[in-house]
């Protein structure tokens, strides 16, 4: 570590995350459904490899390999090493810097149902359940907390009271949007509009409002969104678009922008004031690799 | 004559009590059970769908529409059982399938389908070809419906899709839907259907299931 907080490197510039890890888990030898998460206890080495492939090609910062590492996900695969994998997460990511400067983002997935009263799913099971994995991350020293891919506030709530209440340096609360029938507008599944987001965002306290993954969100889609944020709230801004859209290859769906080209959006994303860029679906260290080569040759201001 | 507009609109806003009471009003003043479920309930989840499926509104209020809807169901299903002409829009067998355990879309589609009168053998997530084959045949079920949220297991829906076919039951239409599922995947895995949102998985079932029975909602204004 610098000693600099990510709060006081994002105030300097423009931070660099990583990619996508569910796909390079796969690549690796992830068997589809199965519980990439394990595999910090399991298969450490891989996730390693994964995660240095990203600080070789310039990440800033790592997410940790916990998305879906809540009690209730892992339920769903019968694993019960809960604080263990969370634990090994934050561990691995650290290592992965080495003796570079970098900061860890713990992160925290949805849970994957619906709460009461739309769904069955009590409030009080999912706060137990997000204050576990905070509590883990942060007790193993992630200088942030991600929230990913969230749709509904409800859920976001109970997220970040939990990274506040376990000690959270930091609260990166990150939502995703999906194009509209209209080709214009977007929204979350819960209808959630990104001027609604930040407006939550802002009254919880987030320190960082995050916006990754989306149907049909790519890079000018995104930039457009962090626009839409910044014009209501003045918050450091992390956006997270896939690879493009998704197409079918060999009866598969693949995420298959080309590095260059998914780059080639970098710029908007600057303009629009990102603070931290990174990518999702499909995107991999040549991705990384592209946008640090724009980041470094391009002078921002950081607002 | 039951004010049905007036209940559309209570169901609409996922009025739960609202909708039961007024189903038991619509019963008490003597309209047939068929009636109160066609122009009652069914015509309000057709507004529902239609307007998810346009963005006019979103899964909260789909939702809690459903659960309006089987509140009414609730107080109709035993004269629904008991009398003639009340037959089911069809039986559909439908899961998320294995290795993927996402389910909120299927349930939503679930929810619709019931609330057009379809009858839903729900088998869950992570459901293997031999589950969605033994479902098929010992509920003799008109129509399958796949779910997938992840690239990575949509491709196990043409493995389902050969299974039935070497089953012998190559006549069962198939539906598929999901994040990334289109029209151009069912086609190529030989799916009899795709479906982007809900409201439109409904109105294909129906397309799909048309010549077993009446359609027990047909045409009535929203």
């Amino acid at each position: 570590m610098s000693g600099q907080t990510l709060l006081e490197a994002l105030s300097e510039r423009v931070l660099l995350s990583d990619g996508a890890m569910g796909t390079q888990l796969q690549l690796a030898g992830l068997e589809p459904g199965g519980c990439g998460e394990a595999w910090n206890l399991d298969r450490p080495d891989r996730v390693l490899a994964i995660q240095r492939a990203y600080v070789d090609a310039g990440s800033d910062c790592l997410i940790t390999n916990t998305f879906g590492a809540s009690r209730i996900m892992l339920e769903r695969h019968d694993e019960s090493r809960v604080a263990e994998i969370s634990r090994a997460g934050v561990e691995i990511a650290r290592r992965a810097f080495g003796d570079r400067p970098g900061f860890v983002l713990g992160d925290i997935g949805p849970f994957g149902g619906l709460l009461e009263p739309y769904g069955d799913v009590p409030a009080r099971r999912v706060a137990d359940a997000f204050a576990e994995q905070a509590g883990a991350l942060v007790a193993a020293g992630a200088d942030a907390i991600i929230i990913e891919t969230q749709t509904a506030f409800e859920e976001l709530e109970l997220a970040i009271g939990a990274a506040r209440e376990e000690g959270a340096a930091c609260v990166i609360a990150s939502m995703a949007f999906d194009l509209m029938r209209d080709g214009d507008e977007v929204r979350t599944m819960m209808g959630i509009s990104p001027e609604a987001a930040i407006e939550f965002m802002h009254g919880h306290g987030v320190d960082v409002a995050a916006l990754n993954c989306g149907t049909g969100v790519d890079m000018p889609r995104a930039a457009d969104t962090v626009r839409r944020y910044r014009s209501i709230h003045q918050l450091p801004v992390m956006a997270q678009p896939n690879a493009g859209q998704p197409v079918l290859e060999n009866l598969q769906v693949v995420y298959k922008q080309p590095p260059d080209e998914m780059a080639a959006g970098l710029e908007g994303l600057l303009a629009a004031g990102v603070a931290i860029v990174g990518g999702c679906c499909g995107s991999t260290p040549e991705h990384i690799r592209a946008f640090r080569r724009i980041l470094d040759t391009t002078s921002v201001e950081v607002s | 004559m039951p004010d049905y507009a007036f209940m559309n609109q209570r169901l609409f806003e996922g009025d739960e009590e609202s909708v039961a009471r007024l189903t038991e009003e619509a019963l008490a003043v003597g309209r047939p059970a068929l009636e109160v479920l066609r122009d009652g309930l069914i015509a309000a989840m057709r507004v529902v769908g239609e307007d998810f499926k346009y963005n006019r509104i979103f899964v909260p209020e789909v939702l809690l529409a459903a659960r309006a809807m089987k509140a009414g169901m609730a107080v109709l299903q035993p004269l629904l059982t008991q009398s003639e002409g009340a037959a089911s829009a069809g039986t559909i067998v439908m899961g998320t399938v294995k290795g993927d355990l996402h389910d909120i879309g299927k349930n939503l589609v679930g929810m619709m389908a019931e609330g057009a009168g379809f009858k839903i053998v729900d088998l869950g997530t992570n459901t293997s070809a031999d589950e969605f084959i033994a479902a098929v045949r010992e509920h003799d079920a008109d129509l399958l419906g796949m779910s997938a949220l992840l690239t990575t297991t949509m491709v196990y829906m043409k493995t389902v899709v050969d299974a039935m076919s070497d089953a012998g039951l190559g006549n069962v239409p198939i539906c598929i839907g999901g994040a990334p599922i289109t029209q151009e995947y069912a086609n190529e895995i030989g799916a009899a259907g795709y479906a982007a949102d809900a409201g439109s998985a409904v109105q294909l079932f129906k397309r799909l299931t048309a010549e077993g029975g009446e359609e027990v909602s047909a045409s009535v204004g929203p």
